[in-house]
């Protein structure tokens, strides 16, 4: 097994061993259902069938992409880097026989994948959850092919995310600086286009909702291309300043 | 003699100027190399530098011959350690944490996991989370740590820290069957010059950042009855020498 492989596996097996990141998988799971419950609760009080079992899955990759995921993957990504340096535990993967840019790599590699599983988790239960709303079968499944377009288009942005967050995290020592400053930023930039119109163009954190752009009558592709290039260089962007820091941390 | 570890005119300064300057000095196979002085002298920093955990300002470090700045992998493959302190994940066990470290190295499985837990008697905690050890539990760890993949060179900061006296009795001893019976070579630290005594073939002074004195166990301790007594005169010369130089300039 190579040093790559083996720190991804590492990162991962840490990851999953941690009690807050498992909190967040069984929220990922509890939410959908109590939102499937509350809609069919309002169904069949006020007759208002405020979304439908078909839409059900992208209703709520909306409100996990807007809040939440972005809530997790700071928070894991901030634990992941800022959290093993106040702990001392950076340390014991640096003295192996890996470099640092393969550290960096795995951390990340291991962090999207976390990322990756729990859209698929959210998929999973939406998907569950939506025979709450009744329906028939084939507006569930439909629901469902949608569902797995979008949910795999929201892979991009979330991946965004982390790579941002990981830049964040190398100024801290401690994963609640790193956390605190990673939410405080996001909220700033997707405020910022209320008093810059023009800067949600360029800002990564407008494209947290780029799945929407998959639905139905689908963005022309300049559009997309155009998102998906904004993504792109923002990673290039963060993940070169981040590891360069990395690189030359001290410890 | 194979040169195991070569450092060069190796200096490195923190911002606040304190450090280490041009230290030069070689560890070759089978040695128990200590590096004596008082906290602050830069044992760890030298230790740091060695492994990567931060970077020299000048000099060269070869570990078996590998550059630790361009062949760093190559450099550390055979190299174990605890610097500073024995660090460990303490939402894991005992065991997911040599599991972590095992997935390094081919040649360690299972079987050496608990081999290692087992020289170091840690075996009967091997499920617990290290949350819950003792910092002598902890270090213990550490050190099954640094010997999981089976190193030709072991680098020791301060190694009986935290311990109690069988525990630095059992440190020690493992430390020199291993030199003697598996030719693993030794850079060890310690403040305490008769722990250094009972352990090393060969010893290095360091006060104030600069390597004031090396010499061989055996030749020190036919000149002075301790090696307590060789550091503090070597130190106390290195003192006056500086005085002087401050007079001279």
């Amino acid at each position: 097994m190579n040093s790559l492989q083996a720190n991804f596996l590492n990162e991962t097996h840490k990851l999953f061993m941690k009690s807050k990141v498992v909190a967040c998988f069984v929220v990922a799971v509890i939410i959908p259902v109590i939102m499937a419950f509350l809609i069919a609760l309002l169904h069949d009080k006020a007759g208002v069938l405020a979304v439908d079992p078909a839409g059900f899955p992208v209703f709520i990759l909306g409100g996990f992409t807007a809040i939440l995921l972005p809530l997790f993957i700071f928070m894991w990504t901030a634990d992941s880097f800022a959290g093993e340096v106040g702990d001392n535990n950076l340390k014991i993967v640096l003295v192996r026989p890996i470099s640092r840019f393969k550290i960096y790599l795995s951390k990340i590699m291991s962090l999207g994948l976390s990322a990756i599983i729990l859209l698929l988790i959210i998929l999973l239960s939406t998907f569950s959850a939506g025979f709450f709303l009744g329906g028939n079968i084939s507006s569930h499944l439909s629901g469902l092919g949608n569902g797995i377009i979008t949910y795999t288009a929201a892979v991009v942005p979330m991946l965004s995310l982390v790579i941002f967050a990981a830049f964040i995290a190398q100024f801290f020592k401690s994963s609640s600086g790193a956390l605190t400053t990673s939410i405080f930023v996001y909220i700033a930039a997707r405020l910022l286009p209320v008093v810059f119109p023009t800067s949600s163009k360029v800002l990564l954190f407008s494209y947290t909702n780029w799945h929407e752009m998959w639905l139905g009558n689908l963005a022309s592709p300049e559009k997309l291309i155009y998102a998906f290039l904004i993504m792109f260089s923002s990673c290039i962007i963060f993940y070169a300043l981040g590891f360069y820091l990395f690189d030359n941390k001290e410890l | 003699m194979e040169k195991v570890l070569e450092v060069k005119n190796l200096t490195k300064l923190y911002k606040n100027q304190r450090g280490v300057k041009d230290i030069s000095f070689d560890i070759y196979k089978g040695d128990i190399y200590g590096f004596l002085g008082p906290n602050g002298a830069g044992k760890t920093t030298v230790m740091k530098t060695i492994v990567g955990l931060c970077r020299a300002n000048q000099g060269e470090i070869n570990i078996f011959g590998h550059n630790i700045t361009d062949q760093f992998e190559a450099a550390i493959a055979r190299v174990g350690c605890i610097i500073e302190t024995a660090d460990a994940y303490e939402y894991l066990s005992a065991q997911d944490n040599l599991k972590i470290a095992a997935r390094f190295y081919e040649s360690v499985g299972m079987p050496r996991i608990d081999e290692a837990l087992d020289i170091v008697g840690l075996r009967p905690y091997m499920n617990e989370k290290v949350g819950t050890f003792s910092l002598g539990m902890k270090q213990r760890l550490g050190v099954a740590a640094a010997i999981l993949s089976r190193p030709d060179l072991l680098i020791l900061d301060e190694p009986t820290n935290g311990l109690d006296i069988e525990g630095m009795a059992d440190i020690r001893n493992m430390i020199v069957n291993l030199a003697r019976e598996q030719q693993v070579t030794f850079f060890v630290s310690s403040h305490l010059a008769h722990e250094m005594q009972l352990m090393c073939n060969r010893v290095g002074i360091l006060n104030n950042g600069s390597l004031i004195k090396e010499g061989a166990i055996v030749d020190i301790l036919q000149q002075y009855p301790s090696l307590e007594q060789f550091f503090i005169e070597q130190a106390k010369n290195s003192r006056e020498g500086s005085i002087d130089e401050q007079f001279a300039g």
